[in-house]
């Protein structure tokens, strides 16, 4: 298995006392090339797992193995290295740095971890996600979907093992989203990537090769 | 790291506002410690480069006497055989001209003089000449200005005592001649060899007697100073009356004069900086508050938190840097300016430039200082996650006890650098860290009252119409931007309130003391047997002679048995070899009006004997008391024409010098002086302006020997010095309230951005732009008013405080430069404001939507 994930638990503290459990042991396996769509109610908790499964948050109890590493026994700066090279994040708010142009956008995670950056390799990601002619562009001049497709290419650009993409539609309109997803998964498909898609759209979720509800901090 | 410089620098050049206007408040806070320091170093540097030529020599022996046959051989035996020698007499003495007679300073030199330096004359003369023609015949030399103020031409003459002189030669510059401004009266030259036939060389002139020595370029002045001064003490005792004087002791007196006055600069420049730091670091907080979700998103792209805060620390130095760059440029352009609110105190060849220290200095403060003002705001970089980009909803939760204190720390290495600059400017570490303290302490007050005005809105906007309601709220709600205003407002307002404040009442009291009538004249010099006749003459012209003195000149012989130099030693802690033991000694039946005992008893009106073996009684100046380490009961033995007298201190006074009474440091009980032979010293009250030229002149024709001096034309010469040395004070103080703007400026225009998707709310519900705009500027001019305000009060307190503990209580109330701040302020923070919310409101409100 790629990715497993077993018996986790999370729990935010509340600002009075107390706390509130979020996650009571979640659990899953996916296999290299399977795509998988997490959905639930606003609160359920899928944004908070599809945290831990990034490495950006850690359990309570449980563990999160990735690519044969649990990612809950690395150390900060260690998780932060495995999740740069492994990892894709994708944004529902697109998270672009604004003062960066479509192209140094893309290229930023590849110049933080000091890998080579080829003029070629921006040149193929950037026709890939056909932005080709807007690389020079900054994100607040770009369309919302086209920011997407921006942090699609930038989340693709470290070949990462698994793509996590948190609700990738939910902020572009009908006939946008289809179009991102539709490049996503075509992308994914072409790649045979690993995707964990967490989303309230059923049209987008229903394009993954498994769906797990997530429901009173279970998955089901 | 090539890559974050890029990234930074990209922020830096995308950010231009917030890269402009926390360099402008940078470089402005930074500027005036630029001036300060350029100045000091440059005058510094001159000193350093000119005591030789300042004091013409490298070595004087300095004496009210004549130096005695043996104390030349020894000085001569002492100092190589080869040094060449200078000699000169100087004393103060009317001086009648055509039609004019005045004070000056005589001063009888030798064919050597000077020994460095050299004079600059009006004309090509050869000094060789000048100093030959002097030597010859009864001529003069003297500068064009003094000529004019005696109403003389070349040629003309010009009576000194007895004798008649013609002035012969004018100089622009002369060789000690650096700080004139502080000269008492005009400087005339005349040769030694000609002054005799004045007939002013006799008992009861005060003159002092010089003989330069210059040595050889490998001899060590300072060490042959100590090995003479042994030598003359061996011969005449350890508190003989001959004084050595160094470059050091110039350099001493000197540094003296110019340091006061810099240290009261540099820590006003201190508060330009102060300001500029809060204002930097609200720039940074809203600055970062944008950036901490590209710092989390660089977070979760795989940046470690070490290359966030090299990004940051990185961006902060580059515009702390360019900021100093940009505060050198203004210094270079400033100083010169500055340097004019000094002209006729400083040196006339001091050339301003920028001191290389104070360049490195501002560059470092610049550099590392934005990084220490903006820390508190820059820890929180600390605890950016990554996992907020997924949980953008939650907002700033309220730091707890550990944060705070967090918080507390972060603001040490800031006010550590401050302690240390003004720690560096005033020269003591104390009173750098009581600066500090005073400027945090004045923050933390208007703070508390920023804060309780702020809370009071919540309740004053309940019981107001919309407009005002949204004023008070706005007010209320954004506590943090408009209490940043209000203090920025009110630091900046109490400096240059405090300044005029303080002025105002010295002037006051330099002109006219309080209670007290200011006379027209000083007479020095009286003898003995001019007492009956003078008192005749003022009578006989309508005017009375008042509070005459007795005057003996005398040595502190030994203070509690142990011998006086010793004693100074051991309560100043340093060689007291080379300072004076002469002293004026006078007695007087009842005080003067303008002196009190604060401590002790009154002197003994009946008359002390030798026969009663008791010592006499002795009031002190309190201020001089605490100079020479003495107090209430303490025995003094004293050496009056060569007698040798034991007398108690039983009381401590205090004087007002600004009375211009004949004062002295020490009054003798009656009957100590009565056979010592003396001079008498009077002030003349009341005589018309109109009157003063022909009662001096008729003055001086008859009793030529005393001394008058122009007591209101003191008053307008230290009126004049005070008004330059309080015009550069009021120069910094100006530079903090730009700085002070600047930083509402800045706030205002973060505050118009930070609201502007509220601003377009109200639009999209039917605000008008002239509603909103006017909402906007009555906030900033309430906060103005407010803050000024309090900081006008507040200066008046502070400023009586000053008054109270440095000026001898001398404070009086001026209104109009408060007045003026008080309309001021609100106005200008009003317009700011206007400025700063135009370019919001000219969007479109349909960016809401976007």
């Amino acid at each position: 298995m790629l990715i497993e994930v077993e018996n986790l638990h999370k729990a935010y503290p509340l600002p009075e006392s107390g706390s509130l459990q979020v996650l009571t042991g979640a659990a899953f396996s996916l296999s290299a090339g399977a795509t998988l769509a997490i959905t639930g109610q606003s609160g359920s908790g899928k944004s908070t797992l599809i945290a831990l499964l990034a490495g950006l948050d850690r359990p309570e109890s449980g563990r999160v193995v990735v690519s044969g590493v649990e990612l809950t026994t690395l150390r900060e700066a260690e998780l932060t290295r495995f999740r740069a090279e492994n990892i894709g994040i994708i944004f529902q708010q697109f998270h672009l740095m604004p003062h960066l142009t479509a192209e140094e956008n893309i290229s930023l995670p590849l110049e933080l971890m000091r890998r080579p950056c080829t003029r070629e390799k921006i040149d193929a990601i950037l026709d890939k996600v056909g932005l080709s002619a807007r690389r020079d562009h900054l994100p607040g001049q770009l369309s919302g979907g086209e920011c997407q497709r921006v942090a699609i290419a930038r989340a693709l650009i470290v070949d990462p093992v698994v793509l996590l993409a948190d609700e990738p539609t939910g902020n572009l309109d009908v006939a946008t989203g289809r179009e991102v997803s539709d490049l996503l998964f075509d992308l994914v498909n072409r790649e045979n990537m690993t995707m964990i898609v967490v989303t309230h759209n059923q049209e987008l979720a229903g394009r993954c090769s498994q769906q797990l509800r997530l429901e009173q901090g279970l998955l089901q | 790291m090539k890559f974050l410089l890029r990234l930074s620098w990209r922020d830096i050049s995308r950010n231009r506002r917030f890269t402009l206007l926390f360099l402008v408040n940078l470089a402005l806070g930074l500027a005036g410690f630029m001036v300060i320091g350029s100045f000091s170093g440059s005058l510094n540097r001159y000193l350093d480069g000119n005591l030789k030529e300042i004091l013409t020599a490298d070595l004087v022996l300095q004496s009210s006497r004549p130096l005695t046959k043996q104390e030349i051989e020894i000085s001569r035996a002492m100092l190589q055989p080869e040094a060449r020698i200078s000699q000169q007499i100087s004393f103060y003495s009317m001086v009648k001209g055509s039609t004019v007679a005045k004070l000056a300073q005589i001063v009888a030199i030798d064919g050597a003089y000077p020994l460095y330096g050299s004079f600059r004359y009006t004309g090509s003369f050869a000094h060789s000449r000048v100093l030959n023609d002097l030597q010859q015949e009864r001529k003069l030399l003297m500068s064009r200005e003094t000529a004019r103020t005696f109403d003389l031409q070349l040629g003309d003459t010009l009576k000194i005592g007895q004798a008649e002189y013609q002035v012969a030669f004018f100089y622009e510059q002369d060789p000690e001649g650096e700080f004139t401004a502080l000269e008492l009266a005009p400087k005339i030259y005349l040769s030694i060899a000609q002054l005799g036939d004045s007939g002013l060389i006799r008992f009861g002139s005060r003159i002092t007697y010089k003989r330069f020595f210059r040595l050889s370029a490998s001899s060590d002045a300072a060490a042959a100073a100590v090995g003479l001064n042994k030598a003359l003490a061996a011969v005449a005792g350890e508190n003989g009356s001959v004084r050595i004087v160094t470059t050091k002791d110039v350099n001493r007196r000197l540094g003296r004069v110019v340091g006061y006055f810099g240290k009261f600069l540099g820590l006003a420049s201190m508060v330009a900086l102060f300001l500029a730091g809060m204002s930097a670091a609200y720039l940074f907080r809203e600055h970062l508050q944008a950036r901490l979700k590209e710092t989390a998103i660089m977070l979760c792209l795989g940046a470690n938190r070490r290359q966030c805060l090299l990004l940051h620390a990185g961006q902060l130095s580059v515009l702390g840097f360019l900021a100093a760059c940009m505060s050198i440029f203004l210094g270079w352009w400033l100083l010169p300016l500055f340097g004019r609110l000094f002209t006729g105190i400083i040196p006339p060849n001091l050339h301003l430039m920028l001191d290389p220290i104070s360049v490195i200095i501002t560059l470092v403060v610049g550099t590392i200082g934005s990084l220490l003002f903006c820390l508190p705001v820059y820890l929180r970089l600390f605890t950016v996650q990554p996992l907020q980009l997924l949980h953008e909803q939650r907002g700033d939760t309220e730091p707890g006890i550990k944060g705070m204190a967090l918080l507390g720390a972060s603001l040490l290495p800031a006010l550590a650098m401050l302690v240390l600059l003004a720690a560096s400017l005033s020269g003591s570490l104390y009173q750098g860290a009581l600066f500090t303290a005073g400027l945090v302490v004045l923050v933390v007050i208007f703070s508390l009252i920023a804060g309780l005005l702020l809370n009071r809105c919540r309740h004053w906007s309940r019981k107001s119409g919309l407009t005002w309601k949204i004023v008070w709220r706005n007010l209320h709600r954004n506590r943090l931007s408009t209490g940043a205003v209000f203090v920025a407002i009110a630091t900046a307002v109490l400096l240059v309130n405090l300044v005029p404040q303080v002025e105002n009442g010295l002037m006051a009291e330099i002109g006219r003391p309080e209670g007290m009538e200011l006379p027209v004249f000083f007479l020095i010099d009286i003898q003995e047997e001019q007492q009956q006749p003078l008192r005749a003459f003022f009578q006989g012209s309508g005017h009375e002679l008042s509070s005459l003195a007795p005057m003996v000149r005398g040595r502190i012989v030994s203070v509690n048995s142990v011998p006086f130099s010793k004693w100074r030693q051991q309560q100043s802690g340093v060689d007291a070899v080379f300072r004076r033991t002469e002293f004026n000694f006078s007695s007087r039946e009842q005080l003067d009006a303008s002196e009190t005992v604060v401590k002790g008893l009154p002197v003994r009106p009946t008359p002390w004997s030798w026969e009663s073996g008791q010592p006499f009684d002795i009031s002190m100046e309190e201020q001089f008391s605490e100079r020479l380490g003495v107090t209430l009961g303490d025995r003094m033995v004293v050496d009056i024409q060569g007698i040798e007298l034991e007398g108690q201190i039983v009381n401590l006074r205090k004087v007002r010098w600004n009375s211009f009474q004949p004062n002295f440091f020490m009054l003798l009980q009656k009957g100590v002086l009565d056979d010592a032979p003396k001079t008498y010293l009077a002030s003349i009250s009341r005589v018309a302006p109109e009157e003063k030229i022909q009662v001096v002149n008729r003055l001086a024709e008859r009793f030529a020997n005393i001394s008058v001096i122009d007591v209101t034309r003191t008053v307008e010469l230290l009126g004049d010095i005070t008004a330059k040395l309080t015009r550069s004070l009021r120069f910094m103080a100006w530079l903090a309230m730009a700085t002070g703007v600047v930083a509402v400026v800045s706030i205002a225009r973060q505050e118009a951005l930070r609201r502007e998707r509220e601003i377009n709310l109200l639009r999209v519900l039917g605000a008008g732009v002239g509603r909103i705009r006017m909402i906007t500027m009555m906030e900033f001019a309430l906060l103005g008013g407010a803050a000024a305000l309090t900081a006008i009060l507040l200066s008046y307190g502070c400023s009586y405080t000053v008054a109270w503990l440095l000026f001898d209580r001398i404070w009086q109330f001026q209104w109009q430069s408060g007045l003026l701040l008080l309309g001021a302020l609100p106005i200008t923070c009003a317009m700011i404001a206007f400025l700063a919310i135009d370019s919001v409101l000219r969007r479109k409100p349909v960016a809401l939507l976007s």
